[in-house]
């Protein structure tokens, strides 16, 4: 389509880190954000489209620091600071993966963050380090099991708590809801999608790629003719 | 969990010391050996007899138009397309800010149709500016050595070949000046190359295969204006003379922070390398048979290194040192030819008497002694890249870590101004990477992240502090507290793993040397005849003495390292 453009992965992903660089310099780990993104936009996430739509949440200097409640060794609470969930993500599962490893499984309960529908980047952390996991937002719940790189996406109208559950066990949708909830999106489903950005490319709005074109320009450095010569002129 | 690094444990080996191989210095002496990816790109070729001939071949007189090789191999069919046209003079560059070059080229997959040929001729002249898509494997660009050029021309039309002399001092008549792959402007990513397009499934292999190509092409260019020039008395360029020829290249800081980005990658090529020495040292005997070849190579290596022009009086001085003591290692090697046994015998006394240079030279010609210790490691160049945090690692095994695998960043003193003088960052100019002043320069606010020695110690810093304050608590709590950190600490935890972890160097140090860097990553390419224009950036020769597309289906025996001057009188 005229107002799209087709980007390889692995271009996207380079534009994402340059994004985050951008926004956070070195305060914080803008690899693992842009993974975050990129899995989302490569798995029919709409990444990119939240992160555009989270650029002046994560420009935002003045938000505080996330913070964190400990109710049980196994059950934490955060409070993002009106955060943007693309910044706390990593946090987020690093901390639910660390405390069930230590009491075998974790219940991470988020409040006060933007972005919501970017749960469900956390849970490719969980799978890598071989736990199973489950993210919950006010419309979905997502399952994931070790290894598999997605999870199965659930219609949930329950409970507005947004949490994130980490177990060694198997994290079964039997334990948390009564009846059983439609499928929404298949693993199989994102997959697909999946393989064919890698075939084919990941088209994203013009508009969108411009907006972070812009913001990755702030890494580059004005050139001058001392400049150049710091490229061996 | 994070994905432990592959090892490749022969049982009982030794192998060399991270603090050894891994200082940059060193790292800054390797040269080509047999796993270097144009080495491994050219068996291959040979070996499944690549079929690569002209589908279109349209020039004018003056060599300008449009070529499609198109190449046939066991896996599939590509098509390699040339835009050739004039250039000003005065646009000419190497750098990567120039805008215009004499030829521009792609490699994609299938074959190329009119409609295809349109697209690509809309946008692979553009290079940067244009866009390609995800048939696209590879997109570069070259330019004329214009004095070489011109001479072999004009000898040629005239009916001889070309001065060797002249032709000894540059060695190509073109310069690739960027080799983009993986994905960049709208190209096949690396993963779809690794599952799709197999032939290009080694590290670089595709990249390679398009400056094998711009060789040919300079050929066959040049034979043809030669002809177009002079048609009653023009001879061909002699096969002799252009196996000697290889393609030229101009590497500069863009290359640096690849090393730095991909530590995983760059260690695993390094441990390759170096169980092929150790298997060399440990099983190889000095036969007699082995110790002829093992003098004809030095001999060729020092003749290589005497015929290396660069006007950069301390490369001089390097090549001619190397020269000098690889033939002394040879007769101190044959006036103890009864005592040995072993070859790491030889590599002792190199250590304790000669340079780097001298040590690194033995070591690339003993692995080309042995090419059945070495070729099996072929396939295992490549490597899946994945720094994952271990979030419930303790603190105190994370520090652990640090003090066993990071000894070297803790000894730094980063008190001074001049440990930190040097800053890398992005120009806006095409974002070329280039070094700053820190304390002189505008931009160290943007700096690239180039400082994992200083990043490390300041992580172990905060860690010392944060667990006498909290207790050893998990790497997850740490992390959450100091989210700057997060970043280094996968990679210590990553890297930890690893046989021969990080480079080790400060590379922001006053006094750094990048060159070194780049002639690492060069060395594993198989770039020989290193020319530093600079600290900053090298001209270096790709495919010296590497058989022709005309020699594919003939017999092979991958002896091309170091190339010398054929033995005819141009």
């Amino acid at each position: 389509m005229a107002n799209e453009i087709n980007l390889s992965r692995n271009e996207l992903w380079a534009l994402l880190i340059k994004v985050f660089e951008a926004l956070f310099g070195h305060r914080r780990d803008y690899y693992d954000m842009a993974r975050t993104v990129l899995w989302l936009e490569c798995h029919g996430h709409k990444g990119v489209r939240q992160l555009v739509e989270s650029l002046s949440v994560l420009a935002d200097d003045n938000l505080s620091e996330p913070s964190l409640n400990e109710i049980t060794k196994s059950h934490l609470v955060m409070d993002g600071g009106g955060r943007s969930l693309l910044d706390l993500g990593p946090s987020l599962s690093d901390l639910a993966i660390a405390c069930a490893a230590e009491n075998g499984k974790a219940r991470v309960d988020v409040v006060n963050v933007e972005s919501a529908e970017a749960l469900l980047g956390a849970l490719p952390f969980i799978a890598r380090q071989g736990f199973n996991g489950l993210a919950r937002d006010a419309s979905t719940v997502s399952v994931i099991t070790p290894k598999i790189d997605c999870p199965n996406i659930f219609e949930d109208a329950g409970e507005k708590q947004m949490s994130l559950i980490c177990s060694r066990e198997g994290v079964g949708l039997s334990d948390y809801f009564d009846n059983e909830r439609p499928l929404l999106t298949s693993l199989a489903m994102q997959v697909e999608v999946f393989s064919a950005s890698l075939e084919t490319g990941i088209n994203i709005l013009t508009s969108d790629f411009d907006a972070l074109k812009a913001v990755a320009s702030r890494i580059l450095v004005e050139a001058t003719e001392m400049s150049r010569r710091g490229a061996g002129e | 969990m994070a994905t432990p690094a592959v090892h490749y444990d022969d049982e009982g080996l030794n192998y060399r010391p991270a603090n050894v191989v891994m200082n940059l210095g060193r790292l800054g002496t390797l040269y080509p050996y047999p796993l270097s990816f144009m080495r491994c790109l050219v068996r291959r070729i040979m070996r499944e007899k690549w079929d690569i001939k002209p589908a279109i071949f349209n020039l004018d007189a003056d060599g300008h138009g449009e070529v499609v090789y198109e190449i046939t191999t066991p896996n599939g069919t590509y098509s390699y397309v040339v835009f050739s046209k004039f250039l000003d003079p005065a646009k000419r560059s190497d750098r990567v800010i120039a805008e215009d070059w004499d030829l521009t080229v792609t490699l994609t997959a299938g074959t190329v149709d009119a409609s295809r040929l349109k697209f690509l001729r809309e946008n692979v002249p553009l290079q940067e500016m244009g866009r390609v898509d995800a048939n696209c494997i590879v997109l570069s660009r070259a330019n004329k050595s214009v004095r070489n050029y011109q001479n072999v021309v004009e000898a040629l039309s005239n009916g001889r070949q070309p001065d060797l002399d002249e032709m000894a001092k540059v060695g190509y008549l073109y310069r690739t000046t960027a080799v983009y792959g993986s994905g960049k402007f709208g190209m096949a990513d690396w993963n779809k190359v690794r599952e799709k397009y197999r032939d290009f499934a080694q590290p670089f292999a595709a990249e390679m295969f398009s400056c094998f190509l711009i060789r040919q092409f300079s050929f066959d260019k040049t034979d043809w204006v030669a002809k177009h020039k002079a048609p009653d008395t023009a001879v061909p360029l002699d096969d002799e003379i252009k196996r000697y020829i290889g393609i030229g290249n101009a590497t500069g800081l863009g290359m640096a922070p690849y090393l730095i980005n991909h530590p995983l990658l760059i260690a695993n090529w390094i441990e390759v390398r170096e169980l092929a020495l150790a298997r060399i040292l440990a099983n190889a005997e000095p036969t007699e048979e082995k110790w002829g070849h093992f003098e004809c190579y030095v001999l060729k290596a020092k003749q290589h290194l005497e015929e290396i022009s660069t006007d950069n009086a301390q490369q001089n001085i390097i090549n001619n040192r190397a020269g000098i003591e690889i033939v002394k290692c040879l007769e101190w090697f044959n006036a103890n030819r009864q005592d040995i046994t072993n070859w790491s015998q030889l590599t002792a006394y190199a250590a304790q008497n000669y340079g780097v240079e001298t040590q690194e030279l033995l070591n690339a010609i003993l692995t080309e002694l042995y090419p059945e210790y070495v070729l099996d490691l072929e396939d295992h160049l490549n490597v899946t890249e994945q720094y994952d945090l271990i979030p419930h690692m303790k603190l105190s095994e994370l520090k652990s870590q640090i003090e066993e695998h990071y000894d070297w960043v803790l000894s730094l003193d980063f008190t001074s101004q001049s440990s930190l003088g040097t800053f890398w960052y992005r120009s806006e100019e095409k974002e070329e990477p280039r070094l700053g002043q820190r304390y002189n320069e505008p931009g160290a606010e943007k700096e690239m992240m180039m400082c994992i020695a200083r990043d490390v110690q300041r992580c172990y810093e905060d860690i010392d502090k944060y667990v006498r304050d909290e207790g050893d608590k998990t790497t997850a709590y740490f992390a959450f507290n100091y989210p700057d950190h997060r970043y280094i600490i996968r990679r210590i935890q990553t890297m930890s793993t690893t046989r021969y972890g990080e480079v080790r160097a400060n590379l922001l140090d006053d006094d750094v040397l990048p060159i070194h860097l780049l002639r690492c990553k060069l060395s594993f390419f198989g770039v020989g005849k290193f020319d530093p224009r600079s600290k900053m950036w090298v001209r270096n020769t790709m495919f010296q003495g590497a058989p022709l597309v005309s020699d594919i289906g003939e017999d092979f025996g991958d002896h091309w390292c170091f190339p010398i001057r054929p033995n005819i009188n141009g």
